[in-house]
């Protein structure tokens, strides 16, 4: 009977191989890369600048994006994204910054030639790694090798890992060159730029430029902060300083292909934030809306959720002091009206007095104060903790060390309906965020009474938002029915009465679902495209998330 | 027999312990960890290790998880239910996927059983040729792919069953990823009872059982049936496997909310618990089905049971 | 022991009997123009190297051939005891595999195979496998038939019945098997046993008991037996009346005495110095040189001509008719014909002859059953 057990053993083993290690079977492990007979540090040939140049500029990300991804992907043309962050002019912040990136071959041999003659060697080769978990940045990396080769005569190897696989080799810095992406957290600049801000986090640890570090000083904590031109301005030229010296290649700004059911229409598409299902209407005899997702719901608790499906069911629920219109600026919502002190550093909020929650309690004050501290609260450790920080409350991030009592957090109630906030240092982009989940409030009584369990079941879930939670099929489909109680329901009766997301993965099928009239909104993947792209209800949107390649000059093996 | 069996559980029990530590000791291995968002700093990072306790040696959070499994507790997921307790997550999509899987894996053994049968009797037939190109299919065609086709032409095509799982239409939405995982096991099934029966069909004793007279119908049923299935259990096991791995793909491409699409996202996300769990669950239905078919095999094969009981 | 053959008790009548078999490179002439008998209470031997012929004119008797077979001619005449009790006579070629497994098989005519391992279903109790063909055959009840199989048990020399009615074949030793296997031919008291090599699987020591046995229960039930057999060794033991068969066909046949002392045909010489036997070096004997025919081909003259040390320019060119050399003996040999030059039976053949015919004699009597197994 013993090779039952050894089977068993080995159906779990194989289970989990084939689960995880199925792309890395064919891949090489990054550290094999670092080749004595090149050259003695590979690390050197990132940190010239002339190689670091050329291998941007032998990129056609044009040919990238409407070639190879086809999927509403643009060409890169910095490190900010487009559409995403508008200056205090109104303007969008690529309007201002002007296109920074540059496709020309010949300058690229030019640069590359002299590289060469920098480093004293004769050619070139380089590994680039990226993930494996979508398609688009194989096919990206595959485009990118052809061209470096064709274009530079540079042998590039590829390395695919899973995503999890390929952020853990690069925090390590045992890679050469990654393809990596962001995905805002809110409608600035910023969230791109403290990326490479040398004394912020862990996000880069191979690139350091002190005037790059000075200009962020300036416009986040110094004296432009609280002058949103002059803050601006400073975000400008620190752009073109990473830039210019190449700390970072930017390849393509992602975008998304859908099928939207024609007879649908006011889907709000965030490029930095979250999606809103809000304000749909369905020209269908039903009113439900059929939205196919590809990842699953992870959690209704606002304070706990990191993904952006999780974040768009909680819009729904709850409802934040603002909202963003259809041009992603905040307007009122939860709150009727606000004032920002002169300094820019005090927002009083005074709450709407007809908003009730679901169980008949009206909206207090305390509701975000008790909020806004459970998210900063050390016990919880909440992975969006950081934002409060990012806003500037008030001793925001000694309070999430646990440094100072929660008590100390720069939020008070000073009546029912007036909750002030207050910042350490400016912020333009503060009431944008009080769109997000984050910044929600919550019930302390409700809370109180169902602590561990609070969000896990309907029962466990409090609403003042336009839908209440209906029915939650876990790991299927999640359903939102109007809520009766809510504050605008009249205004709110135009829209869909019923909002059902389910989790499908198999996008194929999901396709297949709207064609049959079944779904309303499918997200497509990139093979998908071609058949799908005369389908009336074909759309392509841009999304916030910016890709880029990170050229590690600190190769550890 | 009692005594067989209670030493087949025992033995089940030590495999499932064994499995759990080897799990455990993988998830070690595995790169990433559930906490490995872009925007966490080292820092949070740390401090939510601590949180879950993940920066005990490996021993002792070893010791810890088998002390709370012993009393139902499976901890709590880190990232595809923040929070919630994965005994609890596991409940529903587990009764999903036994119910899809059994049906499938019914659906397929009764048919194959049905076709090799069929085609060990009218040998070189039309139904022969049927069986083979069952089986060949069967084999060689992807439960993933089969499942696609399976949507795009009876779903899509001839809308006759739901493309998508649909809890208001369980039984049809049943339907597709049956008829999808039912393939492997119709396959081999019914390569295997061809053979076998085709095998006890010219054997000694069947030439006997005709010497004496019997009747075709009783040869079959009472005689060659029953000698033909005792081979076709030992190779249950194998087919279980594929329908378990199979059950994966399939419950992705129809949209189940069964305990395979949550392995699968819970092994992307690193979330090791529901990991674990999932793959513990895994283990536990392999082990329970071969302790079944262990039974059943002393059932139907004396030369096993006599043997067992004069032990 | 060589009874008189009354034509009023003749069983089974087979004449001219022609078998073929379709086969992927052909067609196989297996069975060429069979004639035998067999009377009441008699047994005969059908005796023969492996390929001869004699399973394949059992298996047809027993509508158990092969699906590729086809009987080309002949007939095969049965005669038995009908449902009311009046004779009656059949030509089994003229009746499909199915009437004759569903009519005669159990009832009328019963088989013993070769090897007890393999010839009882491992699924079924002993005790299943004889009742399941009294319980489809006679209208009896389950206690009844349980009853008689026990008793058939006893009568085979097993000893518990009870238990061992119980038991699945693989608890039960080689010898018990066969034993079982004869209990399961004798339960429906048939008129002919097939016994087709019943001893070879078997231990020598074995081999002597379960001969014996199928000997007392023919005697007790009246059976007319046909062993199927090339160990002439058995033949000595058991038999009446011998048929040699090679290529597909009766070379030589006649009773016990005239076959086995009086051998004509140098095939059978071969045959019997073949036997094993300690005093002698077989070698030195006879041996037949070569190998049997290919029966794919038409067979021109005599088809043991190419490994006949004897072979007359004849033998190349007609087939030998069956010459009558006295008695119940004939012979298909052209040595047989008054005009062929005398050919003498080895020396040493003539020897061993000598020496079993005075062994023989000297047995006699049955030797005690019951056996340890």
């Amino acid at each position: 009977m013993n090779y039952r057990k050894t089977l068993a053993a080995a159906l779990a083993l194989a289970m989990l191989a084939g689960c995880s290690g199925g792309t890395s079977a064919a891949s090489t492990p990054a550290s094999s890369a670092a080749e004595p007979a090149s050259t003695v540090d590979v690390s050197a040939q990132y940190k010239n600048l002339n190689f670091r140049k050329a291998l941007s500029l032998s990129i056609d990300r044009n040919q990238i994006a409407e070639l190879v991804l086809k999927d509403g992907s643009i060409a890169a043309e910095g490190f900010i994204p487009k559409d995403f962050a508008y200056g205090p002019d109104g303007k969008d912040y690529r309007e201002t910054a002007g296109n920074l990136i540059e496709y020309d071959v010949a300058k690229a041999k030019e640069l590359l030639e002299e590289a060469k003659k920098e480093l004293g060697v004769d050619n070139f080769s380089v590994e680039l790694l990226y993930e494996t978990d979508s398609e688009a940045p194989g096919k990206v990396c595959a485009a990118i090798q052809q061209m470096w080769q064709d274009n530079l005569g540079i042998n590039v190897t590829l390395v695919s890992k899973t995503k999890k696989e390929r952020l853990a080799l690069m925090n390590a810095l045992t890679y050469e060159i990654g393809l990596t992406r962001w995905g805002p957290d809110y409608a600035d600049p910023q969230t791109y730029l403290d990326l490479f801000y040398s004394h912020s986090s862990g996000y880069n640890n191979y690139y350091f430029n002190d005037e790059y570090d000075a200009l962020l000083d300036k416009a986040e904590t110094g004296e432009d902060a609280a002058d949103p031109e002059k803050r601006w301005a400073d975000m400008v030229a620190a752009e073109k300083v990473i830039i210019d010296d190449m700390g970072l290649i930017p390849v393509f700004q992602n975008g998304s292909a859908m099928l939207i059911n024609p007879a649908v229409s006011g889907i709000e598409f965030h490029n930095a934030g979250v999606d809103s299902y809000r304000e749909v209407t369905v020209n269908k005899d039903d009113k439900t809306l059929n939205v196919a997702i590809n990842a699953d719901l992870n959690t209704m608790d606002h304070h706990v959720a990191t993904d952006g499906g999780s974040f768009i069911m909680q819009s729904l629920c709850i409802g934040g002091l603002a909202k963003l219109d259809e041009n992603a600026q905040p307007v009122e919502d939860l709150a009727e009206s606000w004032e920002i002190s002169d300094d820019g550093l005090e927002y009083t909020f005074h709450l709407r007095k007809d908003a009730k929650w679901s169980n008949g309690t009206p909206l207090t004050a305390n509701d975000f104060v008790f909020a806004w501290r459970r998210l900063d609260d050390p016990e919880l450790q909440s992975e969006y903790a950081f934002i409060l920080d990012t806003i500037h409350v008030k001793n925001a991030k000694a309070c999430q060390e646990g440094e100072l009592p929660l008590e100390e957090l720069g939020v008070k109630a000073v009546d029912d309906n007036t909750f002030v906030v207050t910042l350490d240092i400016p912020c333009g982009f503060a009431l944008g965020l009080m769109a997000f989940p984050s910044f929600f409030p919550l019930n302390e009584e409700f809370f109180n009474a169902h602590k561990d369990t609070y969000a896990q079941s309907l029962d466990d879930l409090l609403y003042i938002g336009p839908y209440v939670f209906s029915n939650w099929e876990e790991n299927h489909e999640y359903t939102f029915t109007k809520n009766p109680n809510y504050w605008d329901a009249a205004n709110q009766a135009k829209y869909a009465d019923e909002i059902v997301f389910t989790f499908v993965s198999e996008a194929q099928s999901a396709a297949l679902s709207y064609q049959q009239g079944n779904t309303d909104v499918v997200t497509l993947t990139g093979d998908l495209v071609d058949q799908y792209k005369s389908d009336p209800g074909f759309v392509t949107r841009l999304q916030g998330y910016a890709w880029r390649l990170n050229l590690n000059q600190m190769i550890k093996e | 027999m009692s005594k067989y069996i209670l030493k087949r559980v025992l033995i089940s029990i030590l495999t499932l312990s064994a499995i759990i530590f080897v799990l455990f000791l993988m998830l070690d291995f595995m790169p990433g960890s559930p906490f490995n968002d872009e925007k966490l700093t080292a820092a949070q990072k740390a401090l939510l290790y601590t949180k879950y306790g993940l920066d005990k040696p490996f021993f002792v959070r070893f010791l810890k998880y088998l002390t709370a499994m012993l009393k139902g507790d499976l901890g709590n997921s880190y990232v595809l239910n923040k929070n919630k307790a994965v005994a609890d997550m596991l409940k529903g999509p587990l009764g999903v996927s036994i119910r899809v899987g059994a049906l499938g894996m019914l659906l397929g053994t009764v048919i194959g059983l049905g076709l090799g049968i069929a085609a060990a009797l009218k040998h070189n037939s039309w139904v022969d040729t049927l069986c083979s190109v069952v089986s060949i299919l069967g084999v060689s065609v992807p439960a993933y792919v089969f499942a696609l086709l399976l949507a795009y032409f009876v779903g899509f095509k001839l809308g006759w069953i739901p493309i998508l799982y649909n809890s208001k239409k369980v039984m049809a939405s049943f339907v597709g990823p049956m008829i999808a995982l039912a393939m492997s096991p119709m396959a081999n099934v019914s390569r295997f009872t061809r053979a076998e029966m085709i095998d006890v069909l010219g054997s000694d004793y069947i030439l006997l059982v005709q010497a004496k007279g019997v009747r075709q119908k009783d040869l079959i049923m009472k005689h060659a049936l029953r000698n033909t299935l005792i081979p076709i259990i030992t190779i249950m096991g194998p087919i279980l496997v594929n329908l378990l791995t199979g059950s994966m793909v399939v419950e992705k491409v129809f949209g189940v909310p069964g305990i395979g699409t949550m392995m699968v996202t819970a092994i992307q996300s690193n979330d090791y618990n529901v990991t674990i769990a999932c793959a513990f669950v895994y283990s536990a239905m392999y082990i329970v089905m071969m302790l079944i078919i262990d039974i059943m095999y002393g059932i139907i094969d004396p030369r096993i049971r006599v043997a067992k009981e004069g032990s | 022991m060589t009874a008189k053959r009354d034509k009023k008790d003749r069983v089974l009548s087979v004449r001219d009997l022609n078998i073929s078999f379709q086969t992927a490179n052909g067609k196989v002439n297996a069975i060429r123009g069979v004639r035998m008998d067999l009377f009441k209470g008699e047994t005969i031997a059908i005796v023969g190297e492996s390929g001869s012929g004699k399973s394949v004119t059992v298996k047809t008797i027993m509508g158990i051939l092969a699906g590729n077979g086809t009987i080309e001619s002949g007939k095969i005449d049965y005669t038995f005891t009908n449902e009311n009790g009046e004779q009656e006579m059949v030509d089994m070629t003229k009746l499909s595999q199915k009437e004759i497994r569903y009519r005669f098989n159990g009832k009328h005519i019963a088989m013993v195979f070769q090897d007890p391992m393999t010839s009882l279903d491992p699924t079924m109790t002993i005790g299943k496998q004889i009742t399941e063909g009294m319980l489809l055959h006679e209208n009896i009840s389950k206690e009844e038939a349980k009853n008689r199989a026990i008793h058939l048990l006893e009568e085979v020399g097993i000893e518990n019945p009870e238990k061992r009615f119980k038991q699945y074949p693989h608890q039960l030793s080689g010898g018990m098997r066969q034993r079982v296997v004869i209990a399961i031919a004798l339960a429906c008291n048939p008129d002919i046993l097939i016994c087709d090599e019943p001893t070879t699987a078997l231990d020598v020591t074995i081999q002597a008991r379960i001969l014996e046995v199928i000997k007392r229960l023919q005697k007790e039930h009246n059976i007319s037996v046909i062993y199927i057999t090339h160990d002439l060794g058995v033949v000595a033991k058991v038999a009446d009346y011998v048929d040699v068969m090679y290529a597909g066909r009766i070379i030589e046949k006649g009773n016990i005495n005239e076959v086995f002392y009086d051998p004509r045909h140098p095939y059978t010489w071969g045959l019997l110095a073949s036997m094993p036997d300690t005093d002698t070096d077989s070698k030195r004997l006879f041996a037949i040189p070569g190998t049997p025919p290919n029966l794919l081909e038409e067979i021109v003259g005599d088809a043991f001509a190419p490994r006949n040390p004897f072979a007359l320019a004849i033998d190349y060119k007609a087939e030998p008719p069956m010459f009558n050399v006295g008695g119940q003996h004939r012979v298909a040999s052209w040595l047989c014909d008054p005009r062929a030059p005398k050919v003498e039976l080895p020396e040493q053949l003539k020897e061993r002859l000598a020496k079993m015919k005075a062994e023989s004699e000297r047995v006699t009597g049955i030797t005690p059953l019951q056996e340890g197994e």
